[in-house]
């Protein structure tokens, strides 16, 4: 997971912004609900309330068009760090939507937290 | 309404007959005791061809994987030789017995004992001893990495026990093997895993992943409109397979299925992307080779979701409209197991893909959470002694079945008897 503190130093030695212009209204779910893999994604989403999660998907939902077009001006395989930020968020998205669209509970019903299961490998690219 | 199908036009009747099995009650023992497992170690995990993955693994020369084979108590490497060899070998140093690749998995020509620098070519041959002339006339031909006996099906590696097998893996899989041929494995190269370290009997969690009658109970959210409807409320199989100890089962698919309105993420992130339904990650148009192969929806229903193959013992092979995923169930004690599932999906190129990609994980990981939970709890349950029996349903098929070859290998004095 990206720390805060992670994101400033990189911050402050590169000038590069969190997120990329025009995208600052989404500055709040970070470090949040920024996980560097699909496994860190699935725990940001089962720790977090449902009030939480319900609030996340509605932001995110409504920006989900923009960012992906965003992210097509870029290669999958190399996506500049404030991009794939974004992206991680957006990908967050998946998670929130097990709980909304799904379960309507932030876990999957009668299933225990923490689990035992771990995503060892997950899609590529972007991790 | 009228034409409505009936359940009967759909779902093949009496499947556990038509297998020449009894229909009686099971015993429960076998879930917990540990005479039985010590048996099961001796006469089926070591002398059955037991699968650890597929020959994309291992992509090029000198590619190696290692693994823990908990139930030979054996940490092994296997590699990709030079000459394009698949080979696994014990991960032992000839000579006082330290693991010699500690890597999860990389690339060499060559491997090199940390204790003492021992050297092993990626083919097994020890190349070199330090200070070989202080030693007692080592043969260094007899102290090469030991070998296991390995074999390739259709791209699937296999490893056995016995030093010389006892039956080939051809004769070993039989008319599964046969039904499977040239097969096509597609986005082989790219996967997803998953793994757990449950406390569960190995057949616990492979029964869990075997029938779909408890799908609408524990994944009703999930995928219970996936896997039933009106006419099909509890998930009963289409058809089923037998070949020897092997077996098959085609699901049931619900042909209505649509992401409801309320999922925005679930139609955002599959607009255009049509994967025949959520379990398999590949678009339909991209499997036409997949799924025109004669072993994937054998009977050729209008109403199949996914073929449930289980290669006994441990391992299980899924075939759906968007590809295939795996199983593997390896055991630890008589109530622990490592469970590792493989999912393959093909490459993302647009950003819309790979959130695809993403949501159809944390699916999956939702599935597999209400699944494998489940078993912990089956587990303590069946241990506790309350019945000396389990009832098994029609569609639990494949779980007799499993129980009945299992206890075969188990009382068998050799493998040919076992198979017989």
């Amino acid at each position: 997971m990206v720390t805060s503190a992670a994101i400033k130093r990189t911050s402050e030695t590169t000038d590069e912004p969190i997120l990329p212009a025009g995208f600052e209204d989404l500055l709040e779910f970070i470090p949040d609900w920024l996980g560097e893999s699909a496994d860190a994604r699935w725990d940001i989403r089962a720790r977090h309330g449902m009030a939480e999660i319900q609030y996340f998907y509605d932001k995110m939902l409504v920006r989900s068009e923009a960012i992906l077009s965003h992210v097509d001006q870029h290669s999958l395989t190399a996506l500049p760090g404030p991009t794939l930020r974004l992206y991680q968020l957006l990908l967050a998205l998946a998670q929130a939507a097990m709980a909304v669209e799904l379960h309507r509970m932030p876990r999957a019903p009668r299933s225990p937290y923490p689990h035992k299961i771990r995503i060892l490998r997950g899609p590529q690219p972007v991790a | 309404m009228n034409d409505m199908p009936k359940i009967t036009d759909i779902c093949a009747s009496d499947i556990t007959r038509m297998a020449g099995l009894d229909t009686g009650p099971v015993p429960s023992y076998p879930y917990y005791s540990p005479e039985y497992f010590e048996l099961e170690r001796e006469n089926l995990f070591k002398r059955a061809w037991l699968t650890i993955g597929r020959v994309e693994q291992l992509p090029e020369p000198g590619s190696f994987v290692t693994k823990n084979i908990e139930i030979w108590n054996a940490p092994i490497v296997v590699t990709r030789d030079s000459k394009d060899h698949i080979q696994a070998f014990y991960n032992v140093c000839a000579h006082r017995g330290n693991q010699v690749v500690l890597e999860a998995k990389g690339k060499a020509a060559r491997f090199s004992c940390g204790y003492h620098g021992w050297t092993y070519r990626n083919d097994g041959g020890l190349l070199g001893i330090p200070d070989e002339a202080n030693f007692f006339s080592v043969n260094k031909k007899t102290c090469g990495l030991r070998p296991i006996a390995t074999a390739v099906w259709e791209g699937w590696i296999f490893i056995n026990h016995q030093p010389e097998p006892e039956v080939s893996l051809e004769t070993y899989l039989g008319g599964f093997g046969q039904a499977f041929t040239n097969m096509v494995w597609g986005n082989a190269t790219k996967s997803i895993l998953f793994e757990a370290h449950l406390n569960a009997n190995w057949k616990v969690i492979a029964d869990a992943f075997a029938e779909t009658y408890h799908i609408p109970c524990i994944h009703p959210a999930t995928i219970g409109s996936t896997f039933a409807n009106r006419v099909n409320p509890f998930s009963r199989p289409i058809s089923a397979e037998f070949w020897g100890p092997h077996r098959q089962v085609s699901t049931f698919g619900n042909p209505d299925y649509a992401p409801p309105t309320h999922a925005r993420v679930e139609q955002m992130a599959y607009a255009n992307i049509d994967t025949g339904n959520v379990l398999g990650a590949a678009q339909k148009g991209a499997m036409e080779a997949f799924l025109a192969h004669p072993a994937v929806n054998p009977s050729r229903s209008q109403h199949w979701a996914v073929d449930v193959t289980w290669a006994f013992p441990n391992f299980q092979i899924d075939l759906s409209p968007g590809g295939f995923w795996s199983h593997r169930f390896w055991p630890v004690s008589p109530n622990s197991t490592r469970w590792e599932a493989e999912f393959h999906i093909p490459d993302a190129t647009t950003a819309r893909e790979r959130l695809q990609q993403e949501l159809y994980v944390a699916r999956i990981a939702e599935i597999l959470l209400e699944d494998v939970t489940n078993t912990e709890r089956t587990q303590r349950g069946i241990e506790s002694g309350a019945f000396p029996f389990m009832q098994l349903q029609d569609g639990e098929v494949m779980i007799r079945h499993s129980l009945h070859h299992v206890d075969k290998w188990v009382k068998a004095r050799t493998v040919a008897e076992a198979l017989a």
